[in-house]
């Protein structure tokens, strides 16, 4: 058997085990990665992951999919989610990379760490669901609405600069580049053959500038040293044809600051981090045993701990606590370490206090396939 | 095909050229002859948003019967994921303007047949052409 049917055959063998091991966990249980601020928190607010999400570039595109939606759904859509970005609504023609880094070519020294301030985006959900936890099983029409904001991002030191020259090569090399594309598309008289060498060039390999945007990729996606996102959201709910009631509320913040452990000026993989997350929820319709009250939830969450490009170590502790309902609140306190095998697979391991009525051991190890270097994490709604 | 009457007088024909993404992008205009090989660089963006800002571009009775070339480049391998970029793609305007002729001002816009994107939508390329009148 070979090195790597070795290595599968013990990932599906770790993963039946970590299977196992979650089907015994007690329900609620709660990751920290589900208390950072969402980038849509209209939907998260409601559990539902709308399959197609409208991200209009103007009012007017906004306008016609909502009155199509409202069409279709004969006076309420069915399932109508939108994400948009305002700032791009009212100066469309600012879209560029600098913006989008939050830098200015002008000043190449200097990053925004208020730039995200205006990237805020809204999102707004129109649902028919079930959300109120009664005998009668009826859809409530359902209106949420979330606004997510970075209201603060500083970047590494350097980052400016690096970014602004790396771009600025990559803009001289697709200069060479255009030179002999335009070279060519102008010798070619026939519309139709040009069309299909324009179509040829896009498929063709440019190394230089792609080595320069693989560049200006990773400097974007430094963790920064500091950065504070907030999100908030609000539920309505039909209760009936003629009356709206208020449903569920949330707030998220994420604080998160990177410090990297390399003083070399070449992007650090190593970072020290530290990562605090906090969740507040009203939901005005909470089960607690046979009645239904309002109950509010605050989650505290945080994580301290050591990336290295391979290997990562934190240590990371919730408090979940229940006002208004009968839920018992709880702690997780647990050590988390993680491999990287290759791009895709990881080796995890979890060990610690889980939530639960008593004291619960946890010890996971499973493997996770995920995506390889990050890309720039464009909002949908940018 | 576009075109714009310059005229045969002195003034100076102005180009202006606006990208809107957030993608990586540069433009590059040249005048040239149909059927020749004679093409010259008249103008080109100065940096990374891929406007080319306002640029004269020559002398109306000298530009006259040419043909103008504006190609941008536009780099999206560093948007996300291939629906992200898709979603960025179709975002993408380009907006040309020209100046100082008869025809005094005149805005175009690069049409679906102007513009192509690589398999995976990682780059973008526009090819806008404009008969000089």
């Amino acid at each position: 058997m070979t090195r790597n049917a070795t290595l599968l055959v013990a990932g599906l063998l770790t993963l039946i085990w970590e299977d196992m091991c979650v089907a015994q966990q007690p329900k609620g249980n709660l990751t920290l990665e589900e208390l950072a601020a969402p980038n849509a928190p209209a939907f998260m607010l409601l559990d539902v992951s709308p399959a197609n999400i409208e991200s209009p570039n103007t009012p007017k595109e906004f306008t016609f999919a909502a009155i199509q939606s409202f069409a279709e759904g004969q006076g309420w859509p069915q399932n109508f989610a939108v994400q948009f970005t305002p700032y791009w609504w009212i100066k469309p023609s600012e879209r560029s990379v600098y913006e989008f880094a939050g830098i200015n070519p002008a000043f190449p020294s200097k990053s925004k760490p208020f730039s995200g301030l205006k990237f805020s985006s809204l999102s707004v959900a129109f649902v028919n669901a079930d959300l109120i936890p009664d005998q009668i099983d009826e859809q409530q029409k359902i209106l949420s609405l979330g606004l997510n904001s970075t209201l603060i991002k500083i970047q590494q030191r350097g980052y400016a600069s690096a970014l602004n020259q790396e771009i600025q090569n990559w803009h001289t090399a697709a200069q060479e580049e255009l030179k002999i594309m335009q070279e060519a598309m102008e010798q070619e008289p026939d519309r139709a053959k040009q069309k299909k060498l324009q179509q040829q060039l896009n498929n063709s390999s440019w190394p230089v500038s792609a080595e320069s945007a693989e560049k200006i990729r990773k400097i974007i996606n430094q963790k920064p040293v500091f950065s504070l996102n907030i999100a908030g959201a609000y539920a309505l709910y039909g209760i009936d044809d003629q009356r709206f009631a208020s449903g569920r509320s949330g707030i998220w913040t994420t604080l998160a600051s990177y410090l990297p452990l390399s003083k070399k000026k070449e992007i650090s993989e190593n970072y020290f981090k530290i990562l605090i997350h906090s969740r507040y929820m009203t939901d005005r319709f909470s089960l607690d045993a046979n009645s239904i009250l309002p109950a509010e939830s605050l989650d505290l969450g945080a994580k301290i701990g050591l990336d290295f490009s391979r290997f990562s170590v934190a240590f990371e502790s919730i408090n979940r606590n229940y006002v208004g309902i009968n839920l018992i609140s709880g702690k997780r306190n647990v050590g988390l370490i993680s491999y990287r095998i290759n791009e895709t697979l990881y080796l995890n391991g979890t060990f610690g206090e889980d939530f639960g009525p008593a004291k619960k051991l946890v010890s996971l190890f499973g493997i996770n396939w995920g995506f390889g270097d990050e890309k720039v994490n464009l909002n949908p709604a940018n | 095909m576009d075109s714009y009457d310059a005229g045969t007088g002195s003034s100076q024909i102005v180009l202006k050229t606006d990208i809107t993404t957030i993608g990586l992008a540069g433009s590059r205009a040249t005048l040239f002859t149909p059927g020749s090989n004679n093409s010259t660089a008249v103008a080109h963006s100065v940096n990374a948003t891929g406007d080319i800002p306002p640029s004269a571009i020559g002398a109306a009775f000298s530009v006259k019967n040419k043909r103008m070339s504006v190609m941008s480049k536009i780099d999206l391998s560093i948007v996300g994921n291939l629906e992200d970029r898709k979603a960025e793609f179709a975002k993408i305007t380009s907006s040309y303007t020209l100046e100082g002729g008869d025809e005094q001002f005149k805005r175009f816009e690069a049409l679906d047949d102007d513009v192509t994107h690589a398999d995976d939508f990682s780059t973008v390329l526009i090819f806008k052409t404009i008969d000089i009148l």
